[in-house]
C-alpha cells in the first residue's frame, strides 16, 4: 500500500474490508462460496462492488486534490452512497433469493413459533384468569361475541338476498328507491333494496342451493 | 492567485452547504413536531358496508356511462395510497375524467374475523359489491380494476360469473402465476414454510409480521428513503409527498387467519389459479372464462409481483382483446406518485375510455 494519499490508503483498507465482509455474508447466509475468480455457475458478489469502489476511490482522490468541499463533491458523494446502497440491495437480494436463505428463514420461524406457542398459551390463560377474577369477560368471550355479531350480519344479509330473489321472481314492481325512471339509488347496507339490475351476480345463498 | 480562488470557492461552497444543512434540520424539526398530513381527501360516500368492508363511491361529474370498481389488496396496507393527496391521487384522476368510481375498502380485520377466507371474499362479498355498484349507478355494466392481491380475487369472481356484465378488466400489478412471484414464492414454498403451523400458532398474521416480510424484501429501502429525504428536505413539495406516503406506509394491516392460510396454500404454494385447479364456493375458477377486454399492467421493478407473474393473465384469459404493458417503477410507484401520474394513470384511463365508449 502506498502512502502518497492517506485518503486513498484508507479507501483501500475499506475496500478490502468490504470484500471480506461480503464473502463472510455469503457464507453465513448459506450462499455459494465465491473464490477468486468465481468459477462458472457460481455467484461472484464482488462484481457488484468493484465498479462502485473504483468510483468511490475516484471521488476521494478528487476531494483530496481539491482540498475542500464543493457542491459537485457533495453531489458525487450522494451518487456514491446511492450506488453503494444499490450494491448492498443487489447483494442481499441475491443472497436472499437462495434456497439456503429460505431454509434458514423457515428454521428461524419454526424456532420462534416453538418458543412463542407455550408463552402465548400461558399469557392467555393468565390474562383470562385475571379478568375472570375481576368480573370482566375474557378476551375469548369478547372475540366470540364479536364473531357472533359478524355471523348474524351475514345471516341477515343472506335473508335480504333471499327476499330480493323472491321479489324478483314475483315480477317487476315499483322501483324500491322511489326515484322516477329507476334513478340511481343511494344507500348503505341495511336499508331497502332496489330492483334487480341486469346481469346481477348470483348471491351466495343462491349458489348454495 | 489560483490558490486564493480555490480557497474562496471552497469557503463559499461550504457556507452554501451549511445553509442547506440548517434548512434541512429546520424542516426535519417541523416534520417531527407538525401534524400528520391528511390523506384520502376526495369526497366519497359509503354505498355498502358489511362487517369491516366498505364500498366507497366517489364524487365526480359522472359523465361516463359505465362505472369503474377498484378492488385493492386485502390486508397488508390501507387503500389510502390510491387517494393519497390532491394532485397525486389515482382516484382523483379517474373522477376528474368523469368516471363513476367505486373503491372497495376491505377494512382492518380483527380476531373475530379469523374465519374469513378467500372463498368468502370472492363468492359472498364481491357479488354483493358488484350488485351495489350496478344498483347505485343505474348502469347495465361495469369495469373492474384489480390491484395487487385484489386482481386474483376479482378476476376469480369475473371468471366464475361470465353472466355479470363486466365490460373491461384491468389487472394492475396483480400476481396471477405464483410460480413467478419472486422472493415471496421462494420464502413461502411449502418445503420451507409451514403455513398451517403458523396460522395454528398465531391465528391472525400480526401487522408487525406483515411489515417484517415486506421490509425483508428490500432491506435497504429504509436507508434509501431516509437518504433521499435528507437530500430533499429543503424541497417543501418533496417533504409533503414524503409525509403523506410515510403515513400510509407505516400503517400495516393484519391478515385474517384462515384467509392467510388459503391465500398462501392455494395461491403461492399450489399455484392453483393458473393451473385451473382453484375452486371457490365449490365452483372451479377458469381464467379462460375471462373474455372481456383485458389490460394487464406490470411494473418493471416490481419485486412483490414481478412482471412475469402479472403478465400470465394475458396468456390464460379467454378473450381476444388483450393488452399487456410494462411500465417503469415498482409495485407502489406504479400507482402512486409522480411517475404513476405520467406513465400509468393516463394509460389505464385512456384504455378504459376506448373500451367503454
Amino acid at each position: 500500500m502506498t502512502t502518497q494519499h492517506p485518503a486513498q490508503d484508507a479507501f483501500e483498507l475499506w475496500k478490502k474490508a468490504l470484500e471480506d465482509g461480503t464473502q463472510a455474508w455469503v457464507r453465513a447466509l448459506g450462499g455459494a462460496p465465491t473464490p477468486q475468480p468465481a468459477p462458472p455457475g457460481t455467484h461472484d458478489f464482488g462484481q457488484f462492488w468493484r465498479p462502485i469502489l473504483t468510483q468511490g476511490m475516484e471521488i476521494w482522490q478528487k476531494a483530496a486534490a481539491q482540498g475542500g468541499v464543493s457542491p459537485e463533491f457533495a453531489q458525487q458523494w450522494k451518487t456514491f452512497l446511492d450506488q453503494w446502497i444499490d450494491v448492498w440491495s443487489k447483494t442481499l437480494g441475491q443472497a436472499m433469493a437462495t434456497e439456503g436463505f429460505a431454509q434458514a428463514l423457515g428454521r428461524y420461524l419454526d424456532q420462534t413459533l416453538a418458543a412463542q406457542a407455550p408463552l402465548r398459551k400461558g399469557m392467555e390463560q393468565y390474562t383470562d384468569q385475571a379478568l375472570r377474577t375481576l368480573g370482566f369477560p375474557s378476551r375469548g368471550q369478547v372475540v366470540g361475541l364479536a364473531s357472533q355479531l359478524v355471523a348474524l350480519e351475514e345471516r341477515m344479509e343472506g335473508l335480504e338476498d333471499r327476499l330480493d330473489e323472491i321479489r324478483r321472481l314475483l315480477g317487476p314492481t315499483t322501483p324500491a328507491s322511489g326515484e322516477p325512471g329507476g334513478a340511481p339509488e343511494r344507500r348503505a347496507s341495511g336499508t331497502r333494496r332496489g330492483t334487480r339490475s341486469p346481469g346481477r351476480p348470483p348471491t351466495h345463498s343462491q349458489e348454495a342451493r | 492567485m489560483q490558490g486564493t480562488t480555490n480557497a474562496a470557492d471552497a469557503v463559499g461552497a461550504l457556507a452554501a452547504e451549511w445553509t442547506r444543512a440548517l434548512t434541512r434540520a429546520a424542516r426535519a424539526l417541523e416534520m417531527a413536531t407538525g401534524p400528520e398530513p391528511a390523506i384520502g381527501l376526495t369526497p366519497k360516500e359509503v354505498v355498502y358496508r358489511r362487517n369491516k368492508a366498505r364500498l366507497y363511491r366517489y364524487e365526480s361529474p359522472r359523465t361516463r356511462a359505465v362505472p369503474v370498481l377498484f378492488v385493492p389488496n386485502l390486508g397488508i396496507s390501507r387503500p389510502s395510497i390510491f387517494d393519497l393527496q390532491p394532485g397525486s391521487s389515482f382516484v382523483e384522476h379517474m373522477c376528474r375524467l368523469g368516471y363513476d368510481f367505486y373503491l372497495l375498502d376491505w377494512g382492518v380485520y380483527g380476531e373475530e374475523d379469523n374465519g374469513l377466507t378467500v372463498d368468502e371474499c370472492v363468492t359472498r362479498l364481491l357479488p354483493r359489491v358488484v350488485r351495489r355498484v350496478l344498483e347505485t349507478s343505474g348502469a347495465d355494466g361495469l369495469a373492474v380494476i384489480g390491484y395487487c392481491m385484489g386482481a386474483p380475487l376479482s378476476v376469480s369472481f369475473v371468471a366464475q360469473h361470465p353472466e355479470v356484465p363486466v365490460r373491461a378488466y384491468v389487472n394492475m400489478a396483480g400476481p396471477i402465476d405464483f410460480a413467478q412471484a419472486g422472493l415471496f414464492a421462494l420464502w413461502l414454498d411449502k418445503r420451507f414454510y409451514d403455513v398451517d403451523r403458523v396460522v395454528d400458532t398465531v391465528g391472525a398474521i400480526p401487522a408487525d409480521w406483515v411489515k417484517l416480510g415486506f421490509k425483508l424484501l428490500r432491506p435497504t429501502m429504509d436507508v434509501t428513503t431516509a437518504l433521499n429525504l435528507w437530500w430533499n428536505l429543503d424541497n417543501p413539495r418533496y417533504v409533503q409527498g414524503y409525509q403523506a406516503l410515510s403515513r400510509w406506509a407505516n400503517e400495516y394491516v393484519p391478515f385474517p387467519a384462515e384467509f392467510f392460510r388459503q391465500w398462501v396454500k392455494e395461491f403461492y404454494q399450489e399455484n392453483r389459479l393458473v393451473q385451473g385447479t382453484l375452486r371457490l364456493g365449490g365452483q372451479p375458477v377458469e381464467l379462460g372464462q375471462v373474455r372481456c377486454p383485458l389490460l394487464v399492467v406490470g411494473a418493471k421493478e416490481d419485486y412483490i409481483a414481478p412482471p412475469g407473474c402479472v403478465r400470465a393473465l394475458v396468456d390464460h384469459a379467454g378473450g381476444t382483446d388483450k393488452t399487456y404493458v410494462e411500465l417503469p417503477g415498482g409495485h407502489i410507484s406504479l400507482i402512486a406518485g409522480r411517475s404513476a401520474s405520467v406513465h400509468c394513470w393516463p394509460r389505464v384511463s385512456d384504455w378504459l375510455a376506448a373500451r367503454l365508449a
